[in-house]
């Protein structure tokens, strides 16, 4: 990873450069311009149909973007498929839970593991017989406090084990930079401060690119904000620049320093 | 996979593999040649259900690879039977009738079309793929029966089997003992596939390709892989039928073969390692029994069909499964 | 290579073209609406045909035949719809085609079993027997296949006036796009399924009348017309009945064309008997690879949804 840190503008791990995307007459995406920094955790946030998992997923390369830029560590991606940019060090998670449902918890983080290592192509050793892989696995599963459902069945996780299992499998792929797409979206009062701390340690390995609705996460975890409107920025700065910003204020009904919720929609 | 599974196959192996010798014992040759025929049909269902089961990858189109790998056979075999070779120039090119260069020419054939038409396939999922992969082996069909060289519409007869060293071919006992070995290797190597790292990626393709891929791994790259491995073990299992038949004709390339083929795998139980093998040995003693019982046996080969499909859902290994969790 | 043969030519690929047509507006309103693939849908051809040969015969009548295949592969078609396939609608493609690859046995030997392993012919009535003149293209062309393509162009009409303006045809439309939506709107969804599969199959039926006087009626004459078919509802995009017109009509003349052509375009650079069976080789192969082409374009084919 040297080369990034050498890079002239070795600050930013994600650039995306005048972005813009057009879904028939809707444009979806108009001219975003955003930097995910070293050591960041960067929020994007916006009304519902902003544009932001529209954003998400061309900077994750589901999507492919009409035209701009976008860079990962100073060299650009924008014509690698989504393959490619995970294995450049991308991970993300989606706002729809996307595990294997018919894996166990364990085969899932060993599936990222298997990623990360680029060893899919191995046709004869049994997985179950891995066991330096499996013993990574355990570590990871540990982190996120899911060791005790090892042998479960995905599809009969809670929500919010989901989605752990879920960051999980990013923090496995040991990623440049971390894109999630609402990690707290149905995940319920008790277990969203757990979460949090969770999000809050993912910093420490790889910047996080975070879209998220929970305001109170957002405010607690963001270093910068990023503002979509209608497919543009209108404002990026930290969080207390965005709360002042009277943009921002416009943007969103009402007034948010009297009524912090008033974002989530 | 289960060692449920394992135990399985290896008892439905072991009763194969004692319904031949007792055939033999009794001097019964006629059940030999139904039971080489159960390893080579079981064996297509095996590669089959390699891009089915495992990997989600509904084919239509297998009859395609069976039905090449037959030509290829049949096609070597004749040339070197009749002493002409296959071309002269720019090089000479001559037929055999060695299996074991048959084998590797069948598996770079069958493995190079599968790769063609998978990788154009593949472009396409749901009912499209189904579809497309129908009208690749449908194409190919077409192909062998307005091709006069080798004997188009009436198909290609071999009068000798292939030969293997040390075995006599012609003799029925001696060609199962090659099938039944085929047989193994295939149900060998999809159960080790199934269960490596490339097998975990293929299962995961199948149920969530986004995820697959948001992991770092193409799941195009591993289903096409798996779709070339299905082809060549299919392939195969069509190059020994060829043998077995001593004839082939590009029925086997039409899309009742596919059928038939996908019949095995479903009825014997989908993504199950002895599905295919199971499938393919019921659907024989249904086709031998029936027939005996009635001219028009496909009449109710169709009815016990559908019976499967809307009640017994798993195939035969789904049942035997609800059977021993009742116990 | 006169003009006149090949304005004949296109007329055959045109009446073979709509022909297909009646048997995949069917097959494409059939997955549209129910999502069902119907592997069975030849053996309705087949029904339809027999069931024309058979009453034609007896009564001595064509037209009594016609509407015996009509109500023949009705009854058959809404027959299985309630029998089979409505268990099957909400199944995975895999036990579709394997309960339907059972039902076209059945169809098969149970025809076999009732009208013998021989053909049956259907005579063309006195009407439409003989060729006649066509002023404007300047040709003599037969009056029978002249009428399938007439027949044919006035049922295409008279599916989109059904689809576009009456109360089935919303309900249709409804059940295309969101089948809770039809459950909300009140429709008995099990009738308005077996109503479409009826009519889907009533047209397969008509379809194998009308090509039964062309061709002999037999067992398995179903199954290669159902592969086209599939070829057409593909390349014109699965569900859409003007994808069905527009793929049947580009799979009848590429094919027709295709076995006309190749073999004189060969001829210019080999000797005749190569030039022929290089050409009916490729001509045989044609409207596949033409299929194949579409879809790697366009992977949802002409007129589909994109997935």
């Amino acid at each position: 990873m040297s080369e990034a840190f050498n890079n002239k503008r070795g600050d930013a791990l994600i650039e995306v450069r005048h972005l813009y995307k057009q879904f028939g007459a809707v444009k979806a995406c108009e001219d975003v311009s955003l930097e995910l920094r070293r050591g960041e955790v960067h929020a994007l946030i916006g009304p519902n149909g902003a544009g932001k998992s529209t954003l998400i997923r061309q900077i994750s390369g589901q999507l492919r973007h009409d035209s701009g830029q976008i860079l990962l560590a100073g060299q650009d991606v924008s014509h690698l498929s989504m393959t490619e940019r995970a294995r450049a060090g991308l991970a993300q998670s989606f706002q729809v839970s996307m595990v294997i449902p018919e894996f166990s918890v364990l085969q899932n983080v060993m599936l990222a593991l298997q990623g990360k290592s680029g060893s899919t192509f191995r046709f004869f050793g049994r997985v179950s017989r891995q066991s330096a892989m499996i013993d990574k696995a355990r570590d990871f599963l540990a982190q996120v406090d899911l060791l005790d459902r090892l042998s479960s069945i995905a599809a009969q996780l809670s929500h919010g084990e989901r989605r752990k299992l879920e960051l999980c499998m990013a923090l496995a792929m040991e990623p440049r930079a971390f894109i999630l797409d609402e990690p707290m979206a149905g995940v319920g009062a008790s277990e969203s401060r757990a979460m949090t701390r969770l999000l809050a340690s993912l910093k420490l390995k790889a910047p996080v690119l975070l879209v998220e609705h929970d305001m109170d996460a957002v405010f607690a975890l963001a270093d910068r904000v990023s503002v979509l409107v209608y497919g543009r920025i209108i404002a990026t700065g930290t969080v207390a620049q965005i709360r002042l910003n009277p943009a921002v204020r416009e943007a969103y009904m009402g007034d948010i320093d009297d009524d912090e919720d008033g974002l989530r929609e | 996979m289960s060692t449920r599974d394992t135990s399985i196959s290896v008892l439905s192996l072991l009763l194969l593999g004692s319904v031949a010798v007792l055939a033999q014992w009794l001097d019964e040759p006629y059940f030999i040649t139904l039971a080489t025929k159960v390893c080579i049909l079981g064996m297509a269902g095996v590669g089959l259900n390699l891009a089915l089961g495992y990997g989600g990858l509904v084919s239509f189109g297998h009859a395609a690879f069976f039905g090449i790998g037959g030509y290829v056979a049949g096609i070597l075999a004749s040339h070197a039977l009749n002493y002409e070779p296959i071309m002269e120039s720019p090089w000479l090119l001559e037929g055999t009738t060695r299996m074991l260069v048959i084998w590797p020419i069948t598996a770079l054939v069958c493995g190079l079309f599968a790769w063609l038409i998978g990788a154009l396939s593949l472009r396409t999922s749901g009912v499209y793929f189904i579809m497309i992969t129908l009208a690749f082996a449908q194409m190919i069909y077409y192909f062998a029966i307005s091709w006069p060289s080798y004997g188009g519409e009436d198909g290609l007869s071999v009068y000798l089997r292939s030969t293997f060293p040390g075995l006599n071919t012609m003799t029925g006992i001696h060609f199962f003992a090659i099938a039944f070995v085929w047989l193994m290797l295939a149900m060998g190597l999809s159960s080790r596939l199934v269960q490596s790292r490339f097998g975990l990626a293929l299962q995961a393709a199948r149920q969530n390709p986004i995820r697959v891929s948001a992991v770092g791994i193409s799941p195009y790259k591993v289903q096409l892989t798996a779709f070339v491995i299905s082809g060549v073990i299919t392939g195969i299992a069509g190059a020994l039928y060829t043998d077995l038949n001593r004839f082939v004709s590009p029925s086997v390339l039409g899309w009742h073969t596919s059928g038939e083929i996908m019949v095995f795998v479903i009825l014997g139980g989908v993504a199950r390692l002895a599905g295919p093998l199971l499938g393919a040995a019921v659907f024989i003693i249904l086709e031998q029994t029936l027939g005996g019982w009635s001219e028009n046996w496909q009449f109710w080969l169709g009815a016990v069909l559908i019976v499967v499909v809307l009640y017994g859902r798993g195939g035969i290994i789904g049942l035997l499964d609800r059977r021993s969790a009742r116990e | 290579m006169s003009a006149s043969l090949f304005i004949e030519q296109l007329l055959n690929g045109l009446q073979f073209g709509v022909m297909l047509f009646l048997m995949s507006a069917g097959l494409t309103l059939v997955f549209g609406v129910m999502g069902l693939i119907n592997l069975a849908h030849g053996s309705l051809y087949m029904v339809g045909a027999f069931a024309a040969a058979a009453v034609a015969g007896w009564s001595g009548s064509f037209w009594l035949g016609l509407a015996a295949s009509l109500m023949a592969a009705a009854l058959a078609g809404a027959l299985v719809e309630i029998v089979v396939l409505r268990r099957l609608y909400r199944r995975d493609h895999l036990d579709q085609v394997l309960a339907t690859f059972a039902l076209i046995l059945m169809f098969s030997e149970g025809t076999r079993w009732l009208f013998g392993a021989f053909p049956l012919y259907l005579d063309v009535p006195e009407v439409l027997s003989g060729s006649m003149h066509l002023p404007v293209l300047d040709i003599v062309y037969s009056r029978y296949r002249l009428a399938i393509i007439v027949c044919g162009f006035v049922i295409a009409l008279g599916l989109y006036l059904l689809i576009a303006k009456t109360r089935l045809g919303i309900r249709i439309r409804a059940g295309q796009s969101d089948r809770q939506m039809i459950a909300a709107l009140g429709v008995d969804i099990s009738t308005l399924y077996t109503v479409v599969f009826a009519l889907g199959a009533a047209l397969a039926g008509l379809a194998g009348a009308l090509v039964g006087a062309i061709q002999s009626v037999e067992v398995g004459m179903g199954e290669p017309v159902l592969i086209l078919a599939f070829v057409v509802i593909v390349i014109g995009g699965i569900g859409s009945i003007k994808g069905a017109l527009i793929g049947a009509i580009i799979v009848g003349l590429t094919d027709t064309m295709g076995r006309f052509l190749l073999p004189v375009f060969f001829r210019q650079f080999m000797d005749n008997a190569a030039a022929s069976s290089v050409g009916s080789a490729l001509a045989s192969m044609l409207i596949y690879i033409v299929m194949a082409t579409i879809l790697i374009v366009r992977p949802s084919g002409l007129f589909g949804k994109a997935s």
